[in-house]
């Protein structure tokens, strides 16, 4: 059997979703601003896709959609502009980004550091969400921007965004999210949120990866670095199909996908010397991260690997090279448990019985691994 | 950035064979009591080396006779699937060894051991430090047995624990030329990076791996000058008696010693004659190698094959 729990990086693409985008691989179609019948199909099905974008995430018309190849190229081109734009001018002189950012976002902040920009890092606290009093410490009115994602792509923590845009919106500084392990997990409204920038990417919506978006608040002056390159037709109209179906999703599917992490979950917290990572309540609900006592990340992963379960570590090349801190030090676990975190990621088309096979490989490969770990097997169960 | 970076890390697909069978099955790991070391008459050692923080532990089982000869090996792990493969290998390769000629053991003959093919390299660049780690744990655990210390040498990287010795020692054993390198081979700066240079990370530091490198690299070059007994670039057959001499050692160093140590063998050239077209070589064989009964013919062949192979047809060996 199969097992692929590692939706938090890349999912598998929907039916549906190749359905939509089949007739732009296979078939003529034209460029967008072709005057024939070739050109109006595609401005039909761009037209509709964009229109599912917006509709799904709820973004009033006046705001303004981005497309570019994904997450990380929308966030750099974001950061980019404003660093041309507030850094450069001397206008502003720092920006705050917390410290369990997407790699790319990280990268990007290094380079302002380099540049001479102040930055400073919002830590999360011991429940692996962002700490939003610190943010009042840090924030100034020279800050150029404020970036949190919704979900952190590890832990799956929810990072309390809507507080954060109030403090950002108090103090009058432009504030951006990557909501992209949020989108077809947690209700996602623009309007509500009444962030400035909101990134996303396709490789969480089950449409194939590669392509990705950024929503600008209508009231916010474009600058001229921020804009749609060349158009990626079959991917646009794919990412709107997939956010449809996502945010469709959001009702019953989500919930049978939390169910069945519940399960999960349960199985493991019955479990000798396994630490469940993140309360539950703060949580997205598929995502699970645990640490296993004596047990090395990447031997566990090896031999759920062999078992045919797909799953991914906190640790060993995480979303990238390197991070800050390790999450078990982050949440206050002992540094015996950095190297041993696995996660697991379900879709919305994992089954029952997927769970109940991954939960029997884990007790398997847990036994196998501590009967010749150093770590004394009779002391974990104590 | 170059096409290596481009092209995706590979992981368990592409390792060789003996490695995947290693990291599948392992075959001594377990652990030893002391009803074992009372069977086998001997006394039982326990030694840890690594920690948990840096994700590398492994525990050394091993015990030793009045001959100070490792009769069983055993070990513990907390590690990658190929730091399990590597402990496996040097612990066959441990066992019925004493504890001079387990020290023995050095980084070209267990990477060869652990090769498919004599041309393809064990593991990827990104996992060679394991192999570095597994050795330092036999040595330390030999130190340990013996009651001495480690000599002191300040950390520079704390993330993976890793000393100036260590990194100094694989600089200079494997000519390393880049922090990558030093990251790949020992495991220092590939976690917060502070210790790479100056600007990454809050903390000063009075010791950087871009420095150590460069120090250490205008040492190696001036030995290397000093000592003048490097390599001629000329062919073979016109060598002079003296430089043939040492083309000789360096293709037996590289080749064929690290064969003959793990058997508790050695040799040594006593000379070199020229004969007419002919290259003659005299060579004797040291600890298990003479009076083996393949010194005259298998080993016999072996040498003589790779220094024919590697600098001149025209060799012959002769054994004393």
């Amino acid at each position: 059997m199969k097992v692929y729990l590692d939706n938090n990086r890349l999912t598998p693409v929907d039916p549906q979703v190749y359905n939509v985008m089949k007739p732009f691989l296979e078939d003529i179609y034209g460029d967008l601003n072709g005057m024939h019948y070739a050109g109006a199909k595609t401005r039909k099905a761009y037209n509709e896709a964009v229109e599912k974008c917006y509709a799904s995430l709820n973004a009033s018309t006046k705001d303004t959609l981005i497309f570019s190849s994904s997450s990380t190229h929308s966030n750099r081109n974001l950061f980019m502009s404003i660093y041309i734009e507030f850094i450069l001018t001397g206008r502003k002189n720092n920006i705050i980004v917390s410290e369990r950012e997407p790699q790319d976002i990280l990268d990007m902040a290094r380079f302002f550091e380099e540049q001479g920009c102040r930055v400073n890092y919002l830590p999360a606290n011991s429940d692996g969400v962002i700490d939003v009093e610190r943010l009042t410490d840090y924030i100034t009115p020279r800050t150029a921007l404020v970036s949190v994602s919704m979900v952190d792509s590890e832990s799956g923590a929810i990072n309390p965004i809507e507080e954060i845009v109030e403090i950002c919106r108090s103090y009058e500084v432009p504030f951006h999210t990557d909501a992209t392990q949020a989108l077809g997990r947690i209700p996602v409204d623009f309007q509500r949120l009444d962030a400035d920038y909101l990134s996303f990417s396709s490789q969480t919506l089950h449409a194939p990866s590669g392509l990705g978006g950024l929503f600008v608040k209508g009231s916010v002056e474009l600058n001229s670095l921020i804009k749609n390159e060349s158009l990626n037709i079959a991917g646009i109209v794919a990412l709107g199909k997939a956010l449809e179906i996502a945010s469709d999703a959001l009702g019953f599917e989500v919930e049978d996908m939390r169910d069945l992490r519940d399960e999960l979950e349960e199985g493991l917290r019955e479990l000798d010397g396994v630490e469940i990572l993140v309360p539950w309540a703060l949580r997205s609900p598929n995502t699970l991260l645990i640490a296993c006592e004596g047990v090395e990340s990447e031997s566990m992963l090896y031999e759920l690997n062999q078992a045919g379960i797909a799953c991914y570590s906190a640790t060993i090349n995480p979303f990238g090279d390197y991070k800050q801190r390790f999450i078990t030090d982050i949440l206050g676990l002992d540094s015996k448990f950095r190297y041993t975190t696995v996660g697991f990621a379900l879709n919305k088309n994992t089954t029952q019985d997927e769970i109940k096979y991954t939960l029997k490989a884990i007790k398997d490969a847990l036994e196998y691994l501590r009967s010749f770990s150093h770590v004394d097997v009779n002391k974990i169960e104590e | 950035m170059s096409k290596e970076k481009i092209l995706a890390n590979e992981y368990w697909e592409n390792y060789p064979f003996k490695i995947e069978m290693l990291a599948k099955k392992p075959k001594n790991n377990g652990r030893l009591t002391q009803e074992d070391a009372k069977k086998l008459d001997g006394e039982l050692h326990i030694h840890d080396y690594g920690s948990m923080d840096s994700g590398m532990v492994l525990r050394w089982y091993w015990i030793i006779d009045n001959y100070s000869r490792i009769v069983a090996c055993r070990y513990e792990i907390f590690g990658s699937p190929s730091l399990r493969a590597v402990a496996d290998m040097s612990a066959l390769l441990c066992r019925n060894k004493t504890l001079q000629e387990a020290l023995k053991i050095n980084y070209k003959s267990l990477e060869y051991f652990l090769r498919d093919h004599p041309s393809n390299p064990a593991l990827p660049d990104s996992k060679q430090y394991e192999i570095l780690f597994v050795l330092d744990s036999i040595n330390a655990t030999v130190l340990a047995i013996e009651g001495k210390e480690e000599p002191s040498s300040p950390i520079v990287c704390e993330c993976a624990n890793i000393s100036q010795a260590q990194v100094e020692r694989a600089i200079r054993d494997f000519e390393l030329k880049s922090i990558e390198d030093i990251t790949n081979y020992t495991r220092a700066g590939a976690f917060c990076k502070s210790c790479i240079s100056p600007g990454y990370g809050m903390a000063d530091r009075s010791l950087y791996l871009v420095d150590l490198l460069s120090q250490i690299r205008k040492a190696m070059k001036e030995e290397k000058k000093l000592s003048g007994d490097s390599l001629v670039d000329k062919p073979f057959n016109q060598m002079s008696l003296e430089e043939k001499r040492v083309a000789i050692n360096a293709t037996i160093d590289e080749h064929i010693r690290a064969m003959l140590v793990m058997d508790g063998g050695d040799m040594e050239i006593l000379e070199v004659k020229n004969n007419g077209e002919h290259t003659d070589i005299y060579i004797r064989y040291l600890g298990a190698c003479s009076g083996c009964a393949s010194a005259s013919t298998g080993t016999l062949f072996a040498i003589e094959g790779v220094l024919k192979q590697k600098l001149d047809p025209n060799i012959r060996v002769l054994p004393l």
